[in-house]
């Protein structure tokens, strides 16, 4: 479904801030860089908004500013350590997901290489479609498609890697057809 | 499918892209192989890892922060592809500087911040990190002395339907986008309405076919249409005057002439999708345009300059049979492109194949009616024709026929034709709508109208899978009975083609052991006591009828150039082949209408697909526009139509795929419900209910045959045959919440449609009708078995008092039902709210409720009131059940039952 086309910049704030802030927060891996580059994407947009073709959704859109804002800032994606309040958390149980921690993702994201982070990111922790993500890295679908795959492959290998550091396992076969 | 195909699948599964047939093969995949179910976990497991990692909304002092800028939109464009232009930024980025440096310096006092943020601020000072814009500076931590103004207050009130009057007491309105109903407080406005007295309102309002009186002259809105309203009242004059009052309304908001859609603009979109078709009309026009996401990739060519809105979303629903949903208030009315399942279905008469295959047969039938000999010299004259063919001349027809004529010759396909020609009306309806249709038990039997040739070939070979060993060694060819049944499909050269698939049937052994089924096709139709033949019968040259008044556009007799770009390959060695090869060259229907809408200077609005065709029949010097538009259109196999000032060009194929994405689409819902919570909900099977099984065979068995019978679920075939869930499929969104409720539907609030639906298709329920035995007139040795129907007397009085429940037992929870019989009363087969995990206390319930009623044990004892095992397998059942007082019917797991307590008064034998 299409986004209207907000009317005033608090719109704009109520509508997508959370979604441009979060996004930014996975991207940046740092607070107050993520609250530097959200404010700067959702003013940019505001300020383009007249530019805006509407030919994909606005949601996408900031995306892709944000994207490409990023790109800017950081020649190379910076991994940087987490604030100590991240740590504090990521020492607790996390209740979605027993046995990851987000140490450990944090760390297997990391040791993506970009291309895969990205799309990753946007079709996993963003949960956009294929087509929107394609959209956003401007790269075709069957890409993003392939991307994510290899990322999930690889994250898996780290988080198994790191749950049980043992020789890893032969692989396992089935006869169901 | 392989567990290495499942691998690479299994991202795209969890994210829901895959494709309805694929995902129900990986299930059923999973299902039975535990390594990818544990590798479906743990996909599923990093996924929402991915999704649960820093998923925190943004910090109450940033939003603050953010609320209290206000920032001026600017003239620039910010370009999706490259952003910004460089130099602006640099310019907004030094006066930012500077801006924010003298505001920072004349700051009273600062927040600590971060080292990283120090280091930052270091190397600008006074400015954060990379923020480029010149605005007033923000506090870093919480607790600066910024003073934010204070935000807008969020002004959302719960749109109310017919909200134009207060609605009265007791009365509730639901809008069509609310789930849970909204009390609405307030007084009864009497004398408010004179319609209120009218008691048939609510059953009009659910009852459907909606038009206005009268429509504004100067304008035809008929394409679009409004989301019914849904009402529930009680039955008070407050509540009457309540539902008058919103079918005024509702009446009035038809006849709402949105002038914003008189505007005229350009659209020119040589290829695009729907999606990229709303978007640039939201550009060009501001207004809100949509469109549903089943329909968004569906590809359209909208070439127009200067015509109203209007028109245009007027030729975009003509074209593909869609509708333009109207929501919201004036003046800022949002339009979504939408389609029901109806519609796609009813694209399947819309191509009036009926008459096309009906005139193709007419042929067939007379080749088939002919000797050998004239079939011999009609071969030669095909032969001579194919040889030095004339202008116009469809060599593939010629082909088809030829090979019709020789099979005709040898004596075969004689008995399909001939079939053919007993099919009745009804019968050829349903092969237009459905593309299948079934004539048992063939009249003429198999001696005399199967050539001996094959009845041999099927007794003594392995033809239709059957295997050698399956067919009986004395059986001979006055003991089969045969059976044939028709497909339209639509072949690659987009030929509307009439399939049949012969069946023979015989008797079963008796002296023999019964032969093993193979393990392959259990309960397939290649199994024991089948043996079949699918040929082609033929339909060939089929053409359909043209509407187009062609004496009221003149301007089509006008003469116009036509010469569309030929393709041109990219790579070096497909263009070499193309000019050695493909001399004439090659050209998509876009370029064609293209260069269409420039000869001709009229609007062109088209569907297309990606083929692309020989140039020839879509080039012309100095020729009428009409002729061009057949000549084209014949290779497109497309239909052409002047309306107004548009031209509007729809391949013939396009309503065929629309009406075959329909068990795609409801396969579509079943598994997202499926995914969401584990099983189909009632929504889900109610339209999968309104879809003939016939509907669904064909499309089955081309993607999935081998899926469907070797072993799958066919849950999903049996919905069509619950009366319940037909039933269920026929109410509107309230009547289903109250049927889906403890206290059930009161049968007084079914329309007088749907009551007639309750009194012509429940006598074909099972313990209803009666089937009564009489010896044949023509031969007292047999005895036959006629049907005979009964509206089982039903009364309005009937209708007055009865009810009907239905729900879904889920799998995993013991339930308990009280059928005791209380004057006045009928409980409900199971409550809804009650229900357990584990035997023990569902009895312990069933006592306190009886302790509570002072009612003893002898309810339990004499099995009025008993607990429920869950239901076997994954998939819940449905439980049903439609009381008329003395007529009690129930549904429980596809088994129906009844009770009567009074005679039956069987009307006449329908």
């Amino acid at each position: 479904m299409w986004m209207a086309r907000p009317r005033s910049f608090e719109e704009l704030l109520r509508n997508h801030g959370d979604r441009v802030y979060q996004f930014c927060s996975r991207l940046c891996g740092h607070r107050e860089d993520a609250e530097d580059l959200a404010q700067e994407v959702l003013v940019l947009a505001y300020q383009g908004l007249a530019g805006f073709r509407g030919q994909a959704s606005l949601a996408t859109w900031l995306y892709r500013i944000a994207l490409h804002r990023w790109q800017r800032v950081s020649s190379r994606p910076v991994t940087l350590p987490l604030a100590d309040e991240d740590l504090v958390m990521a020492r607790g149980p996390d209740p979605a997901r027993q046995g990851l921690d987000r140490l450990s993702l944090e760390a297997a994201l990391a040791d993506l290489p970009e291309p895969l982070r990205l799309a990753f990111l946007l079709v996993k922790a963003e949960e956009l479609s294929y087509r929107e993500a394609a959209l956003v890295l401007e790269v075709p679908v069957g890409t993003v498609q392939s991307r994510v795959h290899h990322a999930t492959l690889r994250l898996r290998q780290a988080l198994r890697e790191h749950e049980e550091p043992q020789p890893q396992k032969s692989k396992e076969t089935c006869d169901a057809m | 499918m392989r567990c290495n195909t499942v691998h690479d699948l299994m991202d795209a599964f969890v994210d829901g892209e895959l494709g309805p047939m694929t995902s129900l093969r990986l299930r059923h995949h999973m299902a039975s192989c535990s390594a990818c179910s544990r590798l479906l976990d743990e996909v599923r497991g990093v996924s929402e890892a991915a999704r649960q990692w820093r998923r925190s909304p943004a910090p109450p002092e940033w939003r603050e922060w953010m609320s209290a800028l206000h920032p001026q939109p600017g003239p620039r464009v910010v370009a999706p592809q490259g952003l910004v232009p460089r130099r602006p930024v640099l310019a907004v980025a030094v006066a930012a500087v500077g801006v924010v440096g003298l505001i920072t310096m004349c700051w009273p006092g600062r927040a600590p911040v971060s080292p990283r943020r120090e280091q930052v601020a270091r190397s600008v000072p006074g400015q954060h990190s990379t923020r480029a814009v010149g605005l007033t500076p923000r506090p870093s931590a919480p607790g600066s002395r910024v003073e934010p103004p204070s935000r807008r207050a969020a002004s959302a009130p719960p749109p109310v339907l017919a909200g134009r009057g207060r609605p009265s007491g007791p009365a509730r309105v639901v809008s069509p986008g609310h789930k849970a109903p909204t009390p609405v407080a307030g007084g009864a406005s009497k004398g408010h309405d004179s319609a209120s007295d009218q008691p048939d309102d609510l059953v009009a309002l659910n009852d459907a076919t909606w038009a206005p009186e009268s429509y504004p002259q100067s304008m035809d809105a008929s394409f679009i249409s409004l989301p019914r309203p849904v009402v529930a009242a009680s039955d008070s004059p407050e509540g009457r005057s309540l539902i008058a009052r919103v079918l005024r309304d509702y009446r009035q908001d038809l006849c709402v002439n949105d002038k914003r859609l008189t505007r005229k603009i350009d659209l020119w979109m040589p290829r695009g999708e729907l999606q990229d078709l709303v978007g640039q009309l939201q550009a060009e026009t501001g207004i809100d345009f949509s469109v549903r996401d089943d329909l968004a990739t569906l590809k359209v060519c909208v070439l127009v300059r200067q015509q109203p809105i209007r028109d245009i979303m007027n030729q975009v629903v003509k074209l593909l049979n869609l509708e333009w949903l109207r929501e919201g208030k004036e003046p800022t009315y949002r339009y979504t492109l939408s389609q029901s399942l109806e519609q796609k279905m009813a694209g399947m008469t819309e191509v009036a194949s009926i008459d096309a295959v009906a005139t193709g047969m007419k042929q067939v039938m007379r080749l088939a009616a002919s000797s050998k000999a004239e079939l011999t010299d009609h071969i030669r004259e095909l032969q001579e024709q194919a040889a030095h063919p004339k202008a116009g001349v469809d060599l593939e027809s010629l082909e088809i026929e030829r090979r019709l004529c020789e099979s005709f010759a040898r004596g075969y396909q004689r008995a399909e034709v001939e079939g053919f020609r007993l099919l009745t009306p009804r019968q050829l309806a349903d092969l237009a709508n459905y593309h299948q249709v079934t004539l048992e038990h063939h009249p003429g039997g198999v001696g005399d109208t199967l050539p001996p040739s094959l009845v041999s070939m099927w007794l003594s070979s392995d033809l239709g899978g059957s295997g050698r060993s399956m067919v009986p060694p004395d059986l001979t060819p006055d003991q089969l009975t045969l059976s044939v049944s028709y497909f339209l499909r639509r072949t690659l050269t987009n030929r509307l083609e009439l399939r049949s698939l012969a069946m023979a049937t015989y008797p079963p052994p008796k002296d023999q052991p019964k032969p093993p089924v193979p393990q392959r096709f259990p309960g397939s139709l290649l199994s024991e006591g089948h043996l079949m033949s699918l040929s082609p019968v033929s339909a060939a040259g089929l053409r359909w009828r043209r509407t187009t008044n062609l004496g009221a556009y003149p301007w089509l007799a006008q003469p116009v150039s036509c010469s569309p770009d030929a393709i041109q390959p990219k790579s070096p060695r497909l263009a070499e082949t193309a000019r050695t090869r493909l001399k004439e060259g090659r050209v998509e229907a876009t370029s064609f209408y293209v260069e269409l809408s420039r000869a001709s200077g009229k609007p062109v609005v088209a569907e297309y697909g990606t083929r692309v065709y020989p140039r020839p029949p879509f080039a012309g010097e100095h020729v009428a526009l009409r002729e061009l538009l057949d000549s084209a259109c014949g290779a497109m196999a497309a239909d052409w139509q002047a309306d107004g000032p548009f031209l509007r060009v729809r391949r013939r194929a396009f309503m065929m795929e629309q009406a075959l994405d329909v068990p795609r689409r409801v396969l579509l819902r079943l598994s997202s419900s499926a995914e969401r919570q584990g099983y189909a909900g009632l929504d889900e099977l109610a339209d999968l209910a309104l879809v003939d099984d016939s509907h669904l065979i064909p499309q089955a068995l081309l993607d999935g045959l081998e899926w469907l019978y070797a072993g799958g679920d066919q849950w999903w075939m049996g919905a069509s045959r619950s009366a319940m869930l037909r039933l269920y499929a026929r109410l509107s969104p309230e009547q289903r919440r109250r049927a889906a409720s403890r206290e059930g539907l009161s049968t007084a609030d079914l329309t007088p449609e749907q009551r007639r639906w309750v009194r012509d298709e429940l006598p074909d329920w099972d313990p209803i009708s009666r089937w009564q035995s009489q010896l044949a007139p023509d031969d007292p040795s047999q005895l036959r078995f006629r049907r005979t129907k009964s509206d089982w007397g039903l009364t309005e009085e009937d209708f007055s008092k009865g009810r009907f429940w239905i729900r879904l037992m889920l799998p995993g929870f013991y339930e308990w039902t009280d059928q005791s019989k209380t004057p006045g009363q009928y409980p409900p087969p199971f409550d809804p709210d009650i229900k357990t995990t584990t035997r023990a206390e569902a009895e312990a319930q069933m006592q306190r409720l009886l302790r509570s009623r002072g009612r003893g044990e002898g309810m339990i004892r004499d099995q009025k009131m008993y607990v429920y095992d869950p239901p076997k397998g994954p998939y819940p059942t449905l439980v049903a059940r439609l009381n008329f007082g003395g007529i009690d019917l129930r549904e429980y797991g596809g088994n129906t039952s009844s009770n009567f307590n009074r005679p039956l008064k069987p009307r006449t034998p329908r």
